[in-house]
């Protein structure tokens, strides 16, 4: 009866005290997905695996590895998820206004910031780098850059840039309001609807992977596959493919996704100080990104006679398409009658071919 | 007009970094920037004739000085916007070029 009982308990005595927290941790994220629809997608799947890796001895942990090592650490999944957002995007707004292309640019700022704030904070340049482009608020590209450059710290890395992503509409307004004055959120924009031509919507990603291929050779495997994505889309002869790109393709690599990157969730690799630190490093990527396109846009308005309003420049994040409803939402609250909704998603879909640019040149730097 | 005043304004820039880039890439000593080497040292017990000499002792990586992330951060900086004018004049040419396509087929 003993031995029944020790061999039906025993299991019991192997629980540390670190467990129960990242249960709880998990359940935050279940919690935060279901109740507060943030990023369901991924934070769900990411809550229930931190808790499936966190039991003693648990069977989960060969089976995520086994995952781990078919689609993380060769970097499948992100890429493959990419090929999806690609297919999802419509360029239309930034190819209608090309020049919005230079806030995405400027909102990468905070990256490099964080690169600095991070090498401060004592870790090491392929780690700082990592976290640095959580910044990039680009779920693939963080994974990627983070598993290329070899960073321990890739579990909270993850955490840090879904969670952040699904929390821009708490994030970015108050740091908009700070830098912008009530003046300035009133500009109205108005929108020229110009033609873009088919031709020009099929070129547009051949050429984009080409240039930033040749300039950032690192990048070639995240831009390459979300512009052909993209080019599925456009193209207009393969609409089945484009629609299991953007659907099928899309939902299943985030199922796994999120599940096997909880692999990395286990609490002797999470529970440190250093993910506290991390978690502070990504909201400073973020709020520094934000405020970078905000000053860049400001900077410009400088320069120009037909003015810009200043809160366009915090959607060049890659936080597609949250960041442009988020912006648009705050251009309706000042005015009712200033739409800035195609401005938004022109500088929003610009943020996600700079952040990729961004991630590729970190790896030109740091491989 | 703004294009014009845009691009002005971001080549002038890059022009103005770069030589300040190359400066401090100069002034930075090569070796504080780099991956540490694997160091064995293998000690043969007493007895034994052959002994494998020692490797030099290996760098430990040290996190980025200051000057080495800004000098990161400005690379970054004129690599992004570099390649973003890239794109934004092809898009301007290729906007052109179809246009005027268009235009005489009707």
């Amino acid at each position: 009866m003993a031995d029944f009982l020790q061999d039906l308990l025993g299991n019991f005595g192997e629980l540390t005290w670190q467990m129960p927290i990242m249960w709880a941790i998990g359940a935050i994220l279940i919690y935060l997905a279901i109740k507060k629809d943030m990023e369901p997608s991924l934070l769900l799947p990411m809550g229930f695996g931190a808790i499936l890796v966190n039991l003693p001895n648990s069977g989960a942990i060969e089976t995520l590895e086994t995952l781990f090592n078919a689609g993380i650490d060769n970097e499948l999944f992100p890429l493959l998820l990419f090929i999806g957002i690609g297919a999802m995007i419509d360029f239309g707004p930034v190819l209608n206004n090309p020049k919005l292309m230079l806030f995405g640019a400027a909102a990468q700022f905070g990256i490099f910031f964080t690169l600095a704030l991070a090498s401060v904070c004592s870790f090491l340049p392929n780690d700082a780098a990592s976290i640095a482009v959580i910044g990039a608020a680009d779920g693939p590209t963080s994974i990627v850059v983070a598993n290329a450059l070899g960073s321990k710290y890739l579990g909270a890395i993850m955490v840090a840039a879904y969670s952040y992503m699904a929390l821009v509409p708490i994030v970015q307004p108050p740091v908009i309001k700070l830098l912008t004055s009530k003046k300035e959120r009133l500009i109205r924009m108005p929108y020229e609807q110009k033609t873009v031509t088919k031709t020009t919507r099929i070129l547009f990603p051949i050429i984009v992977t080409m240039l930033v291929g040749l300039v950032a050779p690192g990048a070639v495997a995240l831009i390459g596959f979300l512009m052909f994505g993209n080019l599925l889309r456009e193209c207009g002869v393969l609409n089945s493919l484009s629609e299991t790109a953007q659907k099928v393709l899309a939902n299943l690599i985030t199922l796994f996704l999120g599940l096997t990157i909880a692999f990395r969730m286990q609490a002797d690799q999470f529970l440190s100080p250093d993910t506290l630190l991390i978690m502070g490093l990504g909201l400073v990527a973020f709020i520094v990104d934000t405020a970078g396109g905000v000053l860049f846009a400001k900077l410009l308005n400088v320069f120009s006679k037909t003015k810009i309003n200043p809160m366009i420049g915090a959607c060049g994040i890659s936080a597609f398409p949250m960041s442009s409803r988020v912006v648009h939402k705050m251009g309706l609250k000042e005015d009712p009658q200033n739409f800035l909704l195609m401005h938004t998603v022109g500088v929003n879909v610009s943020g996600q071919i700079a952040s990729v640019i961004a991630g590729g040149l970190i790896l030109s730097f740091f491989l | 007009m703004m294009m014009k005043k845009i691009f002005a304004l971001i080549l002038s820039l890059m022009l103005l970094t770069m030589p300040c880039l190359a400066i401090a890439e100069e002034t930075i000593p090569a070796e504080a920037i780099g991956s540490a080497d694997a160091q064995t040292d293998i000690v043969i017990a007493d007895g034994e004739e052959n002994k494998e000499p020692a490797e030099e002792p290996a760098e430990e990586e040290k996190p980025l000085t200051l000057m080495e992330s800004l000098v990161f951060m400005g690379k970054g900086l004129v690599g992004i916007f570099l390649v973003t004018a890239m794109i934004i004049l092809v898009l301007r040419i290729l906007e052109k070029a179809t246009t005027k396509k268009e235009e005489p087929e009707q």
